[in-house]
């Protein structure tokens, strides 16, 4: 109780707080352009932090991550682009929301849920932090496998047109994880004798391709001349919230447990937690097929997951100095800078830090509606732009989106052939979402792979030996074998009246 | 551009057999079960096997539709011309920008898609002249992204 109030004290001073208002506005701007994240708009902290002490510093990070995360709704609901890789799993249902005139209710639901479930995320942490972290310190190479395969096959599963096209997204996105150095051996594949390749192919210009410059070419294609957003005035955001929580709020609750536990988990953060929460949802819904053209169950559930696991992800980073995503990465070199060592010690050393996260996480939640409400009536002004002026600057943030995030060159054309590969895809009915997230989760499933074969000499049962993974892997081979044999089956049932 | 199941079962068949093949050269290291072609070969496979189902679907439901199809909008001038556009530009940025810098290459395709889009040639201009120098400054100075000077312009700066 000493340790709280004293982080209280620290807190609230004018100073604290300017730096944690600033920060928000800061995270919003970040989230909201496409191609710069969460990572980045921390990355960009920690200069800034070097002159402050502990708890304004983590203070600032949290704030500023908490609302990029939500930031990264409003593009993706306006335009269909999402503003950070956590958005990208609804973005098809948001923006058919925007197109059939509902944006308003859309965005108020991604600020409240984003809220609300980054608030759960932020309790789940004060309570069970120490609980929960000695669970997942068992976790092995074995589970982390297992946990990567049945994200991509949610992935795929989520993609509403044929299996078949669904796996073959995944299985481009995974051939694009392939290219660059070998992640155990140390071999380069598919470089072509190209250095640019050998560090791989980068995922955020790849998103931005995808999702950004694919969208412009259908808008500039299009012969409408219609603004890309609609003109109507910005209404109420916040009607309609209460009828939907009163709705919806088995799809919150699942969505902000997930999302917790996902960020928990060392190296899945919001991205993760957004798929697994949106796909879970579908799975127990009562209509499946309203996925991905303006459901908002599935957006409930998505959009509060991404921001549970901004709070989740610092339950490992405190408790074991491991991060819980990049994010918290870059935190856990900011603690080291100060002197705070992560890990158990801090518990007993400094709890006050502990605590100045936790309520730094109450505050930004908080902030997070007003602060949110006042951006979105800003970014909605930027709509009201005709798509003709606003496609080429769109571009133009695109090309530096991409090339901001190794400072390369050839990350613009990453982009560029990204969006030109996608644009084809669609065209063709071959979702883009499982791509991407195949894209990336590549790495760590192969690592994880070989990691595993490597301890158990290259047997395959050993990946089911431990009871995690065991039953990880039995959900995900039945979620594989499932379609197949119900398509067996209905076919059987349908040549069985042929038969007799 | 719209394929039919044929041409895409085909072409996935064809990309999984390359990286297969591809696969196949990798080595294999000595003392482990497996190496770095296990995961290219899996994936070509997949591959494969979902042309195999394309050239299935094919075979058995729409052998009749074509093979190719060009976009609707390909039949518009306008549409084809603002495609070009928008696909030049970031070509054009990649050969021009080390040379011109940023500002110039900005400013440059800035002006020709908001000229081409929106055609008010002097507003195309205005607007260009503002939103390059702007994001330069924002990108540099703020976010220290270094964006290029160019090796044409610096000698003129510094």
């Amino acid at each position: 109780m000493a340790s709280t109030l004293e982080a209280l004290n620290l807190l609230l001073q004018p100073g604290v707080i300017g730096v944690i208002l600033a920060s928000a506005a800061f995270g919003l701007f970040m989230g909201a352009i496409p191609g710069l994240t969460a990572t980045m708009a921390t990355a960009l902290l920690v200069p800034v932090t070097f002159f402050m002490d502990p708890v304004p510093a983590l203070a600032a990070i949290v704030t500023a991550s908490a609302m990029a995360i939500f930031a990264g709704d409003i593009p993706g609901t306006l335009l269909r682009i999402p503003g950070t890789p956590g958005s990208a799993a609804y973005v098809d249902d948001a923006y058919a929301m925007t197109k059939a005139g509902r944006a308003e209710l859309c965005l108020g639901v991604n600020l409240c849920f984003s809220a609300a479930g980054g608030l759960i995320g932020a309790i789940v942490l004060l309570l069970a932090a120490p609980q929960l972290a000695k669970f997942v310190i068992r976790f092995g190479s074995f589970e982390y496998f297992w946990l990567a395969m049945l994200g991509l096959t949610c992935a795929a599963f989520i993609s509403s047109t044929s299996l078949a096209r669904g796996a073959l997204s995944l299985l481009i996105g995974l051939l694009i994880s392939c290219i660059g150095i070998g992640v155990t051996t140390g071999f380069p594949r598919f470089t072509f004798g190209q250095i640019d390749l050998m560090g791989g192919v980068n995922f955020i210009p790849t998103m931005i391709g995808a999702f950004a410059f694919s969208e412009l070419i259908r808008s500039v294609s299009s012969a409408k001349a219609a603004p890309l957003g609609n003109l109507k005035p910005i209404g109420n955001l916040l009607q309609g919230i209460a009828a939907t929580f009163r709705q919806h709020w088995q799809r919150f609750t699942l969505g902000s447990i997930v999302g917790t536990m996902i960020g928990i988990l060392p190296g899945a953060g919001s991205t993760l937690a957004a798929w697994v929460s949106y796909a879970l949802s579908r799975k127990f819904s009562r209509q499946p097929e309203a996925y991905g053209k303006g459901s908002i169950e599935g957006i409930v559930a998505s959009t509060s997951a991404n921001n549970a696991a901004v709070s989740g992800a610092w339950v490992p980073a405190l408790v074991f100095g491991i991060p819980g995503d990049a994010v918290t990465a870059i935190a856990i070199g900011v603690l080291f800078i100060k002197g705070l060592n992560p890990g158990p010690t801090i518990f007993i050393n400094s709890p006050e830090v502990i605590d100045a996260v936790l309520i730094s996480f109450l505050l930004a939640n908080l902030l997070m509606v007003p602060f949110g409400l006042a951006f979105i009536k800003l970014s909605r002004y930027v709509l009201q732009v005709p798509k003709e002026i606003l496609s080429p600057l769109i571009l133009l943030l695109s090309i530096l989106g991409a090339f901001a995030i190794n400072n390369t060159l050839f990350d613009v054309g990453v982009m560029l052939v990204a969006g030109l590969v996608a644009y084809v895809m669609e065209e063709n009915e071959i979702p883009i979402a499982p791509a991407i997230l195949a894209l990336l989760l590549g790495t760590s499933i192969e690592e994880n792979f070989m990691t595993s074969a490597i301890k158990s000499g290259g047997s395959l049962l050993a990946f089911f030996e431990r009871p995690v993974a065991g039953v990880l892997g039995v959900v995900t081979l039945s979620l594989w074998a499932c379609p197949i044999l119900l398509h067996l089956i209905r076919r059987g049932r349908a040549l069985a009246p042929l038969r007799d | 551009m719209r394929v039919n199941d044929l041409v895409l079962g085909l072409a996935s068949l064809g990309l999984g057999s390359a990286v297969i093949v591809l696969a196949a050269g990798f080595p294999s290291p000595p003392q482990q079960a497996y190496g770095p072609a296990l995961f290219p070969t899996l994936i070509g496979a997949g591959m494969a096997a979902c042309g195999l189902v394309f050239l299935f679907h094919w075979a058995t439901t729409s052998r009749g539709s074509t093979a190719v199809s060009l976009p609707d909008w390909w039949r518009s001038h306008s549409a084809r011309l603002n495609v070009a556009a928008l696909v030049a530009a970031p070509v054009f940025y990649l050969l021009a920008v080390e040379r011109l810098g940023f500002v110039l290459t900005a400013f440059v395709c800035l002006a020709a898609l908001l000229a081409l889009f929106h055609r008010r040639i002097a507003f195309a201009l205005v607007t260009a002249a503002v939103v390059a120098p702007l994001a330069f400054a924002v990108f540099t100075e703020i976010l220290l992204v270094p964006l290029p000077l160019g090796s044409l312009v610096e000698p003129l700066i510094r």
